[in-house]
């Protein structure tokens, strides 16, 4: 009878060490792998020898306002919608007082629409969007940033002219001939944005969690 | 005498065409118009147009991918609800003009549409605009497009859009 509790005791620290590996919550994987024990073994409850759970992996909550600084000169003249362009992370990304995504992270932006001025007083147009910030090899999609701006519109001075030309024969020509003005974004400017969704980042022994694998895979079919 | 009535008639004329701005400005201004929260997961876009009458008669239609969102007469606006992603809205005339829009889910975006002169008719051009342009015009009296010039994934007064995509949104004031 001693010899066989000796046995049991025994057993017991190599479960613990077991479910410590795998990282197991205290008091959840206990129980499956105490049911090929004797009934002394299961009925001690294991939970004092399962070693601390790890500590939950940071996460980048949705919506997590992000200050980004564009990283190339753009226009209403001189892009094209469709175009990229490369942003920077312009202020850590903190929650809880921790730094979780350090400045100087780097991404892509895309040029939404770009619009030159054109005839009749009509103004350029630029629309820029933050897509992504690359972290560790993994993209921290990003939304809501609305640095739309029009130019200077001369529209109502166009048409004016256009009604003047009706009268006054010739003036209808200025009209057509009066353009806006142009939009343009320098590189270094600041803009604001959202982060698109949960955002897992990777712990430091290097596994993915659930959540940035999926994000990972759902990249890759893309 | 003739000189009298001749100044008379001139004064006449002048008072005529400013009685209606006098009015205009007496007259209070409109309620600013709430506009709904889109539906959840859903993105929202506030097309308006002036009452102005320069370019009243052309057409300030909006479609997407070929199919008509909304008519867009001087004075109105219509709420057309979208997925979160690239749009591409157009108007026609001589010319198309399209304006892309990133929709963002739960958010609210605004765009204006004004005629400017071309060479054989006025052509309408489709603009981004922001909720103060929408809510000093709305002062001005902009009302709803009827449902009857709606087509798909414009928000309906009932709050419905007839997009099988689009669900119902919230309306502002239920029923």
């Amino acid at each position: 009878m001693r010899i066989w509790i000796a046995g049991a005791a025994l057993v017991l620290p190599v479960l613990g060490a077991q479910a410590a590996q795998v990282g197991v919550q205290p008091g959840a994987g206990a129980t499956p792998g105490a049911q090929g024990l004797s009934p002394a073994a299961a009925v001690s409850p294991p939970v004092a020898s399962v070693a601390p759970a790890p500590p939950a992996a940071p996460v980048v909550p949705a919506l997590t306002p992000v200050s980004l600084e564009i990283g190339a000169d753009l226009g209403s003249k001189t892009s094209k919608s469709g175009d990229t362009f490369p942003i920077r992370l312009h202020e850590a990304i903190v929650i809880d007082g921790k730094e979780l995504v350090p400045a100087g992270a780097t991404g892509m932006g895309e040029v939404v629409e770009a619009r030159h001025t054109g005839m009749s007083g009509s103004s350029g147009i630029l629309i820029l969007a933050a897509r992504y910030l690359d972290i560790s090899g993994h993209h921290l999609r990003l939304r809501s940033m609305h640095l739309a701006e029009n130019g200077t519109s001369r529209i109502g001075t166009a048409n004016g002219l256009g009604i003047a030309g009706a009268v006054i024969p010739g003036v209808g020509f200025l009209a057509l001939l009066t353009s806006g003005d142009d939009v343009s974004v320098r590189s270094g400017s600041v803009a604001a944005a959202k982060t698109a969704e949960d955002f897992t980042l990777i712990t430091s022994s290097g596994a993915l969690p659930a959540a940035s694998a999926a994000i990972a895979s759902k990249e890759t079919t893309q | 005498m003739k000189q009298s009535t001749l100044f008379a008639a001139m004064g006449l004329a002048v008072a005529g065409f400013s009685a209606p701005s006098a009015a205009e400005t007496a007259a209070p201004a409109a309620d600013a118009i709430v506009i709904p929260a889109p539906p959840k997961g859903k993105g929202e876009v506030v097309f308006f147009r002036s009452g102005t009458f320069i370019g009243g008669g052309i057409s300030c239609a909006v479609s997407e991918g070929g199919k008509k969102v909304s008519s867009l007469p001087p004075g109105e606006y219509f709420i057309a609800v979208a997925d979160p992603r690239k749009h591409s809205y157009a108007v026609s005339s001589e010319v198309t003009n399209s304006l892309n829009l990133e929709v963002e889910a739960d958010e609210v975006q605004y765009a204006d549409c004004h005629v400017k002169m071309g060479i054989l008719a006025g052509r309408p051009v489709l603009a981004p605009a922001t909720v103060e342009a929408f809510t000093a015009q709305s002062h001005k009296g902009l009302k709803m497009v009827s449902a009857s010039r709606m087509g798909e994934g414009a928000l309906r007064p009932d709050g419905t859009t007839s997009s099988a995509t689009a669900p119902a949104a919230t309306p502002a004031a239920p029923k």
